[in-house]
């Protein structure tokens, strides 16, 4: 105590106040004994014109209001800051044990007033040896309950991926020397980082099952739980030195130590604290999760940005995706986008723009996403999706992007290539992708039933189908074989038939020669003359002459008397077509004509 | 003779377009329709109804597979896509649904490899059904007394080398479609393959409860079924084990009479 006054009083004096105000702190232990002194502060930044403390209802002022001030000046680079303070400080003993206030305290700056907040505190029966005043317990072991390392959870249900925040915290009653062997605990099942404290964390003093306590935050830790079930904090423990003074003099004190007064004998006891385990129910997140859950949890929002909605081919882009909120920040993975098909995605980068605090990860995570377009056109990207899951509400929720618009113009940069070389851009082909394996559809058209066990190739229509194909081929065979045996007879059949042919002329004739038809006659007779010849020779009627026929004869070997009658005959015809004839009678010529054609039949 | 080719076409015809019933056609859509709408349990039932008589459809074996398959009933499916595929080896869409079927069955086993040039004839002979290897044979014939015609009657070189190795074709055709036809047709008369209808089914090694259990097999598992004992059956499966089991578990892919 007396060390608190003569600091105060070695602060003492005053600084010209600064026109600005400001509020007004206070500064208590949030618990203490009855009758024991302590010390409550206000502070203020600037000086105030009148202070008026509280009423202490409750507690007996033994001291003050004292008032000290301090400044401090800093010139970093030259910038000189300046910052002040004023501290009003009163010491109290609290009359009676339960909870008390310490009432508000008035400030004021000419007309401005300004008020503290009233503090709860709570006072304690008075204990046989305090805290802060380890000199009072000399000579007594330290018993069980002295130190105590606690390790608590702000909840201890929770979902899979929720924020748990676990605090250590060391309280004793002995003055402590030092920390040996500490064991922190393995967070199996969460994932987890550890919260930055404060260097010179100061000391509190609690009140622990009605004990007065020093206690430190040692470490704080933020945990995601990354299963479902009952996950176990394991036990932290560590090694605790504490000093405690011995009264009685068993040891030889130094006649030295006597002489200076001081010299009090101290031991060092070592002792292990352990925590308790914790058991910590992780309930697994509802079933019905959207499509585009990825496992967050907290309370999100979502906003993308294009670096520019006009590009031209072939150049790169930005597609900026932030994610801000409060939740399971560390595990989030970036959605995704699905780019029109000429784009070209590549590897996302994303930024942590989140602090890791008590109150979980807050802040945002950036994702970038550079793509380059390859064709020029008007695209749209779509929004994306992104699903968390809120612990609060216990709902899954689903928050989008805006669909985006943007242009990309046609590479000029291709066409400024020197004289003809144009550079084609490579083109990734990619796989078919299959997306899923399902069974094809059913036939819809109607289809042909065939009757059970039967077959085609065992049923009569198929051999009678077989000896009608065999058939046809036959007859289509056959008929064309008689029919090309017929057309290489032509010729015999025409000679067969010449003589015949002839006769019936020549009777064709008579009938001219009865009626008297002279010409007529001979017509007639010289056709079938010319007509029995050609059939019989197989010569063409418009090839034949005099002269050739006789050759022909006499090559079948036919007398000379008989061609030189037929000659004479065709002659005597021709000659009676243009010339009346008085030597021979028409039916001399038709007798000579029937002998000729009998007798060139037997010869040839 | 025209009219002798034309009456030849006419009841090549005439044959595999088969008499249905007048109801069929009716039904048939009524099933589409009601598969369309995901009713695949009354889909299921109006396309056995077409098949439970005396006549029978690749098709609608089939689409009876696809029914089954969709009620998760894999046995049935698997059953239903091999008969689609007896009636018609050439059914590419049995073909792709029964592989995806199999793949959702348990057993995985190892089919026996075989000669590569009974694959190939194998795969030559599934592409037709056996009627329509009948009907190849028909034209065949046709195809060979056309070819030996022109054989006969041509004067020039070149088309008569043609015809007469194309005539040699055809003949080797026609014998080849006759030879598929029928055994295609044996095949599916004499066919012992069946499937087995129920899960964790022990194959003993006797005809016998007391038998020792030699393998398990599941739902969809293909068996050829040696000889019937009582109530036993010895079965061979794909990988070439061998064993007995209760006739009531497998039901033949070859339709009942």
């Amino acid at each position: 105590m007396k060390k608190y006054i003569f600091i105060i009083i070695t602060l003492l004096y005053s600084v010209s106040a600064f026109s600005q105000e400001s509020a007004m702190r206070v500064s208590a232990p949030s618990v203490v004994a009855v009758g024991e002194p302590f010390k409550v502060e206000f502070s203020l930044e600037n000086s105030p014109t009148k202070f008026i403390v509280p009423d202490f209802e409750g507690f007996d002022m033994v001291a003050g209001p004292t008032m000290s001030s301090s400044t401090s000046i800093s010139i970093i680079n030259g910038k000189r800051e300046t910052s002040s303070a004023y501290i009003y400080t009163c010491v109290l003993i609290a009359q009676k044990k339960g909870n008390l206030f310490i009432g508000q305290a008035t400030a004021y700056f000419g007309s401005k007033v300004v008020k503290s907040r009233a503090l709860p505190m709570e006072a304690v029966a008075n204990r046989d040896s305090g805290g802060s005043t380890t000199q009072q317990q000399g000579g007594q072991k330290v018993s069980a309950d002295d130190i105590l390392l606690l390790m608590s959870v702000n909840k201890t249900k929770a979902y899979i991926g929720e924020a748990l925040i676990v605090t250590l915290k060391l309280a004793t009653r002995v003055e402590l020397v030092g920390v040996e062997a500490a064991k922190y605990p393995s967070f199996n099942g969460f994932w987890t980082q550890e919260l930055p404290i404060a260097e010179n964390e100061p000391w509190n003093r609690e009140n622990i099952n009605d004990k007065i306590y020093e206690t430190r935050i040692l470490r704080k830790y933020i945990l995601f739980p990354q299963n479902s079930g009952e996950l176990a904090i394991d036990k932290m423990s560590m090694e605790i030195v504490a000093r405690i003074v011995m009264d009685s003099p068993a040891q030889r004190r130094s006649i030295f130590d006597d002489f200076f007064g001081g010299g009090v004998s101290t031991q060092n006891i070592k002792r292990k604290v352990e925590t308790r385990r914790i058991d910590i129910a992780v309930s697994e997140l509802p079933t019905n999760a959207p499509f585009s859950f990825n496992g967050a949890v907290g309370d999100f929002s979502i906003n993308s940005k294009l670096s520019s909605d006009m590009l031209s081919a072939n150049s790169s882009g930005n597609i900026e995706l932030v994610i801000s909120g409060n939740g399971n920040m560390p595990l989030i993975s970036e959605p995704k986008f699905a780019l029109p098909n000429s784009f070209e995605l590549y590897t996302v980068k994303s930024q942590d723009e989140y602090k890791v605090t008590s109150q979980g990860a807050i802040g945002k995570k950036i994702f970038e996403y550079p793509f380059i377009a390859r064709a020029a056109g008007k695209y749209e990207i779509p929004a994306v999706e992104f699903s968390y899951f809120n612990p609060q509400t216990k709902k899954y929720k689903t928050i989008s992007t805006k669909a985006m618009e943007i242009g990309i113009a046609v590479d000029t940069t291709a066409n400024e290539e020197v004289g003809t070389t144009r550079i084609f851009t490579g083109v990734t082909k990619e796989e078919l992708k299959i997306l899923g394996n399902d069974i094809r559809y059913i036939e819809t058209s109607y289809p042909e039933f065939t009757n059970k066990g039967d077959f085609y190739i065992s049923s009569f229509m198929y051999f009678f189908n077989l000896i009608l194909a065999i058939n046809a081929a036959l007859c289509v065979f056959w008929s064309l074989k008689r029919k090309l045996k017929y057309n290489s007879d032509v010729v015999r059949v025409r000679s067969s038939k010449a003589r015949k042919i002839a006769v019936l002329r020549v009777k064709g004739a008579k009938s001219f020669m009865d009626s008297g038809n002279e010409s007529q006659f001979y017509q007639a007779t010289l056709q079938a003359m010319w007509g029995y010849i050609s059939d019989k020779l197989n010569i063409e009627l418009a090839l034949l002459s005099k002269s050739n026929v006789s050759d022909a004869l006499s090559i079948k070997g036919v007398d000379n008397d008989l061609i030189t009658k037929y000659i004479n005959i065709i002659e005597k015809c021709e000659m009676a077509q243009y010339a009346p004839v008085t030597d021979s009678s028409m039916s001399d010529i038709y007798n000579n004509s029937i002998e000729i054609i009998s007798n060139l039949e037997d010869k040839i | 003779m025209k009219n002798l080719i034309i009456f030849i076409f006419f009841s090549l015809f005439a044959i595999t377009t088969l008499q249905a019933k007048s109801n069929y056609k009716e039904i048939w859509h009524q099933a589409n329709a009601a598969y369309a709408q995901e009713n695949y349990v009354k889909a299921g039932q109006l396309y056995s109804s077409l098949v439970d008589g005396e006549n029978i459809s690749s098709d609608v074996y089939y689409n009876l597979g696809n029914c089954y398959f969709k009620q998760d009933e894999l046995a049935l499916a698997i059953l239903n896509y091999n008969r689609a595929l007896l009636l018609d080896p050439s059914n590419n869409d049995a073909k792709y649904n029964l592989e995806i079927a199999t793949t959702q069955t348990t057993n995985r086993i190892e089919v026996l490899p075989t000669f590569f040039f009974n694959d190939w004839l194998v795969a030559l002979k599934q592409s037709l059904s056996s009627d329509g290897w009948a009907f190849m044979s028909l034209i065949a014939v046709l195809l060979v007394g056309s070819m030996y015609i022109l054989f006969y009657f041509s004067r020039k070189p070149a088309i008569r080398k043609i015809s007469f190795s194309l005539c040699v074709l055809a003949v080797i055709l026609f014998l080849l479609s006759l030879g598929f036809s029928i055994s295609s047709r044996n095949n599916i008369k004499n066919s012992k393959v069946a499937i087995v209808m129920n899960n964790a089914v022990p194959v003993k090694s006797s005809p016998s409860d007391g038998g020792t259990d030699l393998f398990v097999l599941n739902e969809g598992a293909k068996v050829i079924v040696n000889e019937t004992l009582g109530d036993w059956s010895e079965v061979t499966i794909e990988s070439g084990n061998s064993g007995w089991l209760n006739h009531s578990v497998i039901q033949y892919i070859k339709p009942a009479k």
